[in-house]
């Protein structure tokens, strides 16, 4: 058997393979008729415009890169050259040429890669040229060139696949070649980078398309990204991406052409290929680099997508059902919704166009119209629940819309994030450098220092707010991922969940939203598969067949907080007691509040999968997603009702470099704490001590606020001064006090983290370079409350 | 995209099979025509390049020898001498621009001329090719026949 390009390169130079394909040739011609020298004359007279036409053409694609509308050019150049041969009667020519449009077809199909391509059509326009003149000028030696296009032509009868498939490559266990050029470029690693955020943004796509699947904006951005993808990866010479983007490409163009409608089947079709389009662009980042790649599986995408594509071009075997629940169109809902999608026009509008009913009858018939809402809810067709939750939906996609268009009119540049930390590190090491200056202003006594180390003061803090503020990034990426999640495994396990979200706009440290993925889609999983009931137990309960978790973020202060609901079946207070107990984790005599209950969840060695199935659902791993949060110091706090859901919260620092801290100092040691839950530094005298018997509360204003002695705590040796200082906070909406020896004031911190050996005691997230070279260390209140509690309560 | 064996060519065994040990060889036995000094590497990774070359230049009587990368074509160049290189830039192992610069920075191989003919189509990839020393630079899709053309007015200079 011919290989291809065996095949292709004996086209273009129009080698007989053997005697006999030659002698077949000529049999044929001479069955043909060969028209007269005045005919031939005639011929060439009137194709002469059309080759001139056909030689530009051809010659400005060359110049270009890939290029459709020049591509098309060529095209109707070629049918026309078509038409003329027909109408001069040619028996020799019309073959070929439609032979080189097909090829043509091909390129512009993206089955050839275009460069090699145009480079083997414009060989094959030149041959024929010269056949042309040859024949024209009334010779008959043109079997050469007519064989060429005769295997053309035979080629392409035998291929229904595209040329890309006959490469002989195992698609069950793909590993990409990836081209060292390209990869040197620089290019590689943008397109990486852009094409994973297109992918993010067609899932996103995707899944409003499956509640307002007619919606053509989002078809042709989805489109659009296939196609980028697919241009861009050609030319990074990526043949699987090219050739999977193709497919992608391909369905949604039946899609948006009204030839296919985006049934559930085929959204998950989609959204599978898009997956696998996802994996290859992890392995190529894997193979720049040089971590090894796991070769992927595409056979059973490919096989999805062809048999999609069959089942579209063969209507009658619609084998998909259609989407499982209608929903609601927005425009229903909503009176005077102000979208600038391009619709259908109303049946009023039409009418008053067609003049027959004039614009302030029309107004007058609306007026009286109630919204489709309030008739369907009076009529008792839909639950006020319901309908309040598609209003919510359709809220929703309204803010979702609003901010990727307002997302799409924001310039902006891609900078390596490498050189953000590096501008981090050194905006740390500038706050550090301006502590000092200060510091000998300070000493020095010299106004003029202290004017200039004010002024750096100043600069240093609008630089590091400015840098902080570059790394961060809105939430809401990761959130729309958590959609994709849902709506799988909701559908894995047969239930219906719808979930919202709130606050996509609100901003992180890079790092943070990188490190948080995980953990929380860990919460959210958990959410689905253990925290949400089925359908028929959540009816059985008198609650809505469809269950809710809403995702929300805020900023509070200097930290962010997070919060996973649910109205699911809540947590077991009870369960979860004894399951503790029967590990071990807690006594039997043990008093502890429901939080202290829920809070032994994270405990180490709490639960396996198979335990908290039974008891409450909730525990897998939730270990693990605590310390994960911590290390960013941050905290996870669970609240349930039971029977009527649960409440993650996580609350977590806004930046990981530097924060704002308070200097004190104890004995001859600085410590640094977190400004933000300060609220005021009061004095503790001997006589304060005296009036409290011992006990470590003051009372402030007439409030019993409990305080840790940190002297005591870290057993510093020395005496305690005459009055001490009170830092008072405000931590979980209850005051606590932290007694020290002095307090400097406000001081900017890098935070630093400590080394291996120091990394486990409690009660410290970091340490810091002080001004005049020294460290303080970083105190992490919310542990030095925890330990204080377990101090006094040794019962855990 | 079309990514090819060299073997599953339809030359002889033995020179695929050389091919495919990196060394250039020689393709078909040229038309000797008495026209020598007219040799001409051709270094391209995708074959069907390569063969479009061939058959525009075949028939002029060029001799042709081929290497698949930039690392075979620098191992053959003292072995076959070559008059002329067509010289893809995007290439594993060496890529066309460096084989260029190194052609033209020693005098034993300066006279050899270098057509660059490539996908990079930026201004500045052409600056960069013809700061290597390069004679030529063409980019694909190209045009059989004017390769030939600036290859025949290269090589009678």
């Amino acid at each position: 058997v011919d290989t291809l390009p065996d095949l292709m390169a004996d086209i273009a130079v129009g080698r007989a393979r053997s005697k006999t394909d030659r002698t077949v040739v000529r049999h044929r011609h001479a069955q043909g008729k060969t028209m007269e020298l005045s005919a031939r004359k005639e011929l060439q007279s009137r194709l002469q415009p059309l080759r001139e036409k056909l030689d530009q053409q051809l010659d400005e694609n060359r110049l270009k890169r890939f290029d459709m509308m020049l591509l098309g050019e060529v095209l109707t150049t070629l049918d026309e050259f078509k038409s003329t041969l027909q109408e001069c009667d040619d028996q020799l020519f019309f073959k070929p040429v439609e032979g080189l449009t097909s090829f043509l077809q091909q390129i512009v199909m993206e089955n050839i890669v275009y460069q090699t391509g145009m480079s083997y059509v414009l060989h094959l326009f030149d041959l024929m040229s010269d056949a042309l003149d040859h024949y024209c000028a009334g010779g008959d030696a043109i079997d050469d060139f007519l064989l060429a296009f005769e295997r053309l032509e035979r080629l392409f009868q035998g291929i229904d696949k595209p040329i890309a498939e006959t490469a002989d490559v195992d698609e069950s266990a793909l590993i990409q070649d990836i081209d060292p050029e390209a990869a040197e470029s620089g290019m590689l690693l943008e397109f990486l980078l852009e094409g994973e955020e297109g992918l993010e943004a067609c899932e996103q796509n995707l899944l409003a398309l499956e509640n307002d699947p007619g919606n053509e904006t989002l078809l042709n951005t989805m489109f659009r990204t296939m196609h980028t993808i697919k241009g861009t990866s050609g030319m990074l010479n990526m043949p699987h991406m090219v050739k999977l983007s193709h497919r992608i490409e391909d369905l949604i163009t039946q899609i948006r052409d009204g030839n296919a409608r985006l049934t559930s089947a085929i959204s998950d079709i989609i959204f599978k290929a898009l997956d696998s389009l996802k994996q290859l662009f992890l392995q190529a980042g894997d193979i720049l680099r040089r971590s090894g790649p796991e070769p992927i599986n595409l056979a059973r995408t490919y096989e999805m997508l062809s048999d999609c594509m069959m089942s579209i071009r063969s209507p009658e075997t619609d084998l998909h059902p259609p989407l499982e629940h209608v929903p609601i169109k927005k425009s229903e809902l909503l009176v005077g919704d102000d979208d600038d999608l391009p619709r259908l026009k109303r049946l009023g509008e039409i009418l008053v166009e067609r003049g027959d009913i004039s614009q302030q009858t029309l107004q007058e018939m609306l007026k009286a119209q109630k919204p489709l809402g309030e008739l369907l809810l009076d009529s008792g067709k839909v639950a006020p629940d319901k309908l309040e939750a598609a209003l919510q939906e359709q809220q929703q996609q309204k803010v979702h819309r609003e901010q990727s268009q307002k997302d799409e009119s924001v310039a902006s540049i891609r900078v390596a994030s490498d050189k953000l930390d590096k501008q981090v590190a050194l905006v740390g090491e500038l706050v550090t450098v301006k502590t000092r200056l200060s510091q000998l202003a300070e000493q020095k006594q010299d106004t003029e220092i202290a004017l200039i180390a004010e002024e750096v003061d100043r600069l240093t803090s609008d630089l590091r707010d400015n840098t902080m503020s570059v790394r961060l990034l809105p939430i809401g990426s990761t959130f729309s991922r958590f959609q994709r999640t849902v709506r799988d495994l909701a559908r894995d396990l047969g239930k219906q969940i719808v979930m919202t979200t709130e606050g996509e706009e609100t901003e992180l440290d890079k790092t943070v939203i990188e490190q948080l993925k995980d953990p929380l889609m860990h919460l959210i999983r958990n959410c689905v598969d253990h925290g949400i009931e089925s359908g028929p137990v959540r009816t059985a309960a008198g609650k809505t067949a469809e269950g809710r978790i809403h995702l929300t973020a805020r900023h509070t202060g200097s930290s962010i907080e997070i919060q996973i609901k649910d109205d699911g079946a809540g947590i077991d207070a009870e369960a979860v007691r004894k399951k503790a107990l029967e590990k071990g984790l807690i006594s039997a005599e043990a008093n502890l509040s429901e939080k202290e209950i829920f809070n032994l969840i994270f405990m180490p060695g709490f639960s396996t999968a198979k335990t908290v199935t039974n008891v409450s659902g909730r525990g897998v791993g939730m270990e693990v997603v605590k310390k994960k949060i911590e290390a960013l110091r941050g905290t996870v706090e669970i609240a349930s009702v039971k029977g009527r859901g649960t409440t993650l919260t996580l609350r977590l620092p806004l930046s990981l470099a530097i924060i704002d801290g308070l200097l004190v100092q104890i004995g001859g040691e600085k410590f640094v704490l977190p400004l933000a839950p300060v609220e005021e530094c009061v004095e503790l005298t001997r006589q304060d001590l005296k009036a409290a018997h011992g006990r470590e509360v003051a009372s402030i204003r007439g409030e019993i606020v409990p305080y840790i002695h940190l002297r005591e705590r870290f057993a510093i040796d020395g005496n305690r001064p005459e009055i001490e200082q009170i830092v008072v906070m405000d931590i979980d909406d209850r005051r606590i006090g932290f007694v020290v020896d002095y307090v400097f004031g406000e001081h900017q911190t890098v935070i630093k983290s400590l080394g291996q050996l120091y990394r486990n005691v409690k009660g410290f997230s970091g340490a810091t370079i002080l001004g005049d070279g020294n460290l303080a260390l970083i105190l992490d209140v919310r542990q030095l409350i925890e330990a204080e509690v377990t101090l006094q309560n040794p019962a855990h | 995209l079309i990514r090819v064996d060299p073997s599953a060519g339809d030359r002889p065994a033995t020179d695929t099979g050389t091919l495919r040990f990196g060394a250039a060889v020689k393709a078909q036995p040229p038309d000797h025509q008495g026209k020598m000094g007219r040799k001409v590497l051709i270094v391209d990774d995708e074959r069907l390049i390569r063969d479009l070359v061939t058959f525009r230049l075949e028939s002029r009587g060029f001799e042709i020898v081929y290497a698949e990368n930039g690392k075979q074509a620098m191992e053959s160049l003292e072995q076959e001498k070559p008059d002329l290189l067509v010289l893809d830039v995007m290439m594993p192992e060496m890529s066309g621009i460096d084989v260029c610069r190194a052609i033209k920075s020693k005098p034993e191989t300066r006279h050899i001329k270098v057509i660059l003919l490539t996908a990079k189509v930026q201004q500045a990839d052409e600056a960069e090719g013809l700061a290597a020393g390069a004679d030529l630079y063409l980019t694909k899709p190209f045009r059989p026949n004017n390769l030939l053309a600036k290859i025949e007015a290269l090589l009678t200079d």
